[in-house]
């Protein structure tokens, strides 16, 4: 391990965010917010640190149709998480498609901190259009 | 070299393995509900631990949705641990941790976290496939 790596806390991630040269807000003791723009569209991802875990999440990265995502979608979806390194993809409670990284809190330092980071936005960027895509395929499917 | 520390890593956690490669590992364990092959593979970037395919399901079957549903669901509940769709639209079971800042207690958290989701998961899976199943076999009866 390097020196960095021991357990994390909320005061070192808002250190990490101003080494890795992005504005964030914090929105409470554990939760920052921060924003970007790729090439498709801008994201909103929350970065959360508990006990155990810190978790960097955009939800939703695309909000659920009323009747819920079709096959195509839903595949898109699975496979992206088998191609896509550190990040995971699903659905959440109401239906809409989450993108996040999780990592332990123990031994979390900027390296994992720049690889989350650069990871989320990555895959978020890369996927947005073709999910959009499997979406509307889905909704000619159906009509 | 995370490779390297990987076999005394295992020798501490009290788990046999192979090495089939010098970047590849092969261990395995018994759950309540099955056993698993677990491969760890470790390239420039990440760690990997990958049980795959994770679900038996019909070979000339495409996942259903049923599947497709439980596995994307079940991502948002899985902690450091995610399922996807391989090429072979596989369920597959893994643990990804950046090699940047990798040691013991992120092996250890790795292992743990894969094995109690592989036991933990698996009687919703066989549901999910058996969902399926009966799903296609009353579209093809109602042809």
């Amino acid at each position: 391990m390097t020196a960095e790596s021991t357990s994390t806390s909320p005061a070192e991630i808002a250190r990490f965010f101003r080494r890795y040269g992005w504005t964030f807000d914090q929105l409470d003791d554990d939760t920052f917010r921060t924003s970007f723009r790729g090439k498709n569209a801008a994201f909103v991802a929350l970065v959360r640190v508990t006990e155990h875990w810190v978790v960097f999440t955009i939800n939703p990265f695309v909000k659920g149709p009323d009747a819920g995502f079709g096959p195509v979608a839903l595949k898109l979806l699975a496979v992206a998480n088998q191609q896509a390194s550190l990040v995971k993809l699903g659905l959440d409670d109401d239906g809409d498609a989450f993108i996040n990284v999780e990592l332990p809190t123990e031994g979390f330092g900027y390296g994992q901190f720049s690889a989350a980071l650069t990871a989320l936005t990555h895959a978020a960027d890369g996927l947005l259009v073709p999910i959009l895509q499997a979406v509307v395929v889905d909704d000619r499917n159906v009509a | 070299m995370v490779s390297d520390a990987l076999p005394g890593y295992f020798d501490q956690f009290g788990w046999r393995y192979e090495r089939r490669h010098p970047g590849e590992f092969l261990t395995g364990f018994s759950g309540d509900h099955g056993a698993w092959d677990i491969v760890v593979r470790v390239s420039d970037l990440v760690v990997t631990f990958t049980i795959a395919p994770y679900v038996d399901r019909p070979a000339d079957a495409a996942p259903g949705p049923a599947l497709l549903h439980t596995l994307l669901r079940a991502n948002h509940d899985l902690n450091l641990a995610k399922l996807g769709l391989d090429r072979e639209h596989d369920v597959c079971l893994s643990v990804e941790m950046p090699a940047d800042g990798f040691g013991y207690s992120q092996f250890s958290d790795a292992l743990m976290a894969i094995a109690h989701y592989a036991d933990e998961l698996k009687e919703r899976f066989d549901a999910a496939v058996v969902a399926d199943a009966e799903d296609l076999a009353a579209r093809q009866g109602g042809l």
